[in-house]
């Protein structure tokens, strides 16, 4: 037997339109004993609410509002004052009536207070932590790396090279430099006793960037002027002697976009004395 | 009836006013009083209810339903005042009991479980959600349909009539604990 909801059972008691639920309803309490008994249920408690609500109606008495409301509305500005003394009198009347709970009350205000300071805390923590994490962590760098002169971007590298045996051999492979603008690296790439190669990708395709190195003690090295490929890479070639070198100063300069960027990249290890007798 | 009280009050008249305020304000502050629990705040709010009748009547539709109309606006003012007064409560400005809200006609005198059965309506009605109590009373205290409260509260008659269930069914719980204490 499927029960009517008990929201329409209530209803049918209180006499409410149920349109054609109304006859089934009727019809089922008349053979379903356990609605029956909610219904008879429902109408007791209907009959006590209804008891109290009369009573409440019956002993309450309300002061004339007539008078007042035509005041207002000859004279707006009087009543409105009059209006909020009588809040204010409320607010105040609550607020002497107890001042224990007005403390705990401030309590639970500071208590509001701290939980949204944490929150706005944690927020503005986690946007900087973002922000700090974006591809400039230059923080991370090695902290005997020489910054270069007005840099825009610094990153001193580990080299993570596996060199070669052979004296000439072309060390690869070695990730240098960390992302920098955007996700633009840059490397040494190859090194022998006379020469070395820097390698730089994710640059912009089609770019003409001017790429000066400097060294510690022998000043700049010729610039180069060089394109970028189309699959955004550039190679650029110093020959000089690398052996006493470890770590070179790079800056790039971009002149399509006038963005510099300046790196100190370590010099990978190398075999000087296989690579100085070729 | 209500088309020529409405036309009348359209027209600004201060009797057909006068005579509207005195036939409402009983039954419209006696529901706010209960729906805010408040004696005095239920007098501010039926008068500012007036008022708000007073100036928004030109803009209604000549098949306005009087009754409804001007209990649907002491309803938002109930509303809105119940959650100002959640929000300071929250914050902290307001205890959440104040002594204002004992109401001084549940101490008259009369058999035991009478007086107690009132204080417990008045509390079960403090705790329900503000719309269901609006619908629990605008149905039980003001004999208002559901298709009426419907209007009021710009909902279903279906809504009304689960609102309306809901609230019994917190009653039902006390009244059957009441009987069941009666009897022992």
């Amino acid at each position: 037997m499927v029960h009517p909801d008990k929201s329409m059972l209530l209803a049918y008691t209180r006499r409410q339109s149920l349109g054609e639920a109304e006859s089934y309803i009727r019809q089922h309490i008349e053979l379903c004993e356990e609605c029956a008994l909610l219904c008879h249920e429902y109408e007791q408690v209907s009959a006590g609410l209804q008891d109290t609500l009369e009573y409440w109606k019956r002993t309450s008495v309300y002061s004339p509002l007539v008078e007042r409301v035509l005041e207002k509305i000859e004279n707006p500005d009087a009543v409105q004052l009059a209006h909020r003394k009588r809040q204010v009198d409320r607010q105040r009347q609550n607020a002497t009536s107890s001042t224990k709970r007005q403390s705990l009350n401030w309590t639970r205000l500071l208590s509001t207070g701290v939980v949204i300071l944490l929150i706005i805390t944690v927020f503005t923590s986690f946007m900087l932590h973002e922000s700090l994490f974006q591809p400039n962590n230059n923080k991370q760098a090695n902290p005997g790396s020489t910054k270069v002169p007005s840099p825009l971007r610094t990153a001193s590298p580990t080299p993570t090279l596996t060199p070669q045996v052979t004296g000439t051999a072309e060390v690869t492979g070695g990730t240098i430099a960390t992302p920098v603008a955007q996700s633009m690296t840059l490397n040494i790439c190859k090194v022998s006793a006379y020469s070395f190669t820097l390698c730089g990708s994710h640059l912009q395709p089609g770019d003409v960037v001017e790429v000066t190195v400097n060294i510690r003690g022998k000043g700049a090295l010729p610039q180069h002027v060089v394109m970028v490929s189309k699959d955004g890479r550039l190679t650029v070639m110093w020959y000089v002697n690398i052996c006493s070198i470890n770590r070179v100063n790079v800056h790039v300069h971009s002149r399509k976009t006038s963005l510099d960027t300046s790196q100190v990249l370590s010099v990978p290890v190398r075999n000087c004395s296989i690579s100085m007798d070729q | 009836m209500d088309v020529q009280v409405v036309e009348n009050l359209r027209a600004k008249d201060p009797v057909a006013f006068r005579s509207l305020v005195e036939r409402l304000q009983q039954p419209l502050t006696g529901y706010l009083h209960r729906l805010v629990g408040d004696h005095e705040v239920a007098l501010d709010l039926a008068q500012d209810t007036f008022l708000q009748v007073y100036k928004e009547i030109e803009k209604t539709s000549q098949d306005l339903l009087l009754d409804p109309w001007i209990y649907r606006i002491a309803t938002n003012f109930g509303l809105r005042y119940l959650n100002r007064k959640r929000l300071r409560q929250f914050i902290g400005f307001e205890s959440a009991s104040s002594p204002l809200d004992f109401d001084i006609h549940l101490m008259v005198p009369g058999p035991e479980h009478t007086v107690e059965a009132r204080m417990l309506v008045e509390e079960t009605l403090s705790k329900l959600k503000p719309k269901d109590a609006a619908c629990l009373l605008l149905h039980y205290g003001n004999d208002f349909t559901y298709e009426e409260i419907g209007h009021v509260l710009e909902m279903t008659p279906e809504a009304v009539r689960k609102r309306v269930a809901r609230s019994v069914e917190k009653f039902r719980a006390f009244y059957g604990q009441s009987s069941q204490a009666s009897k022992q």
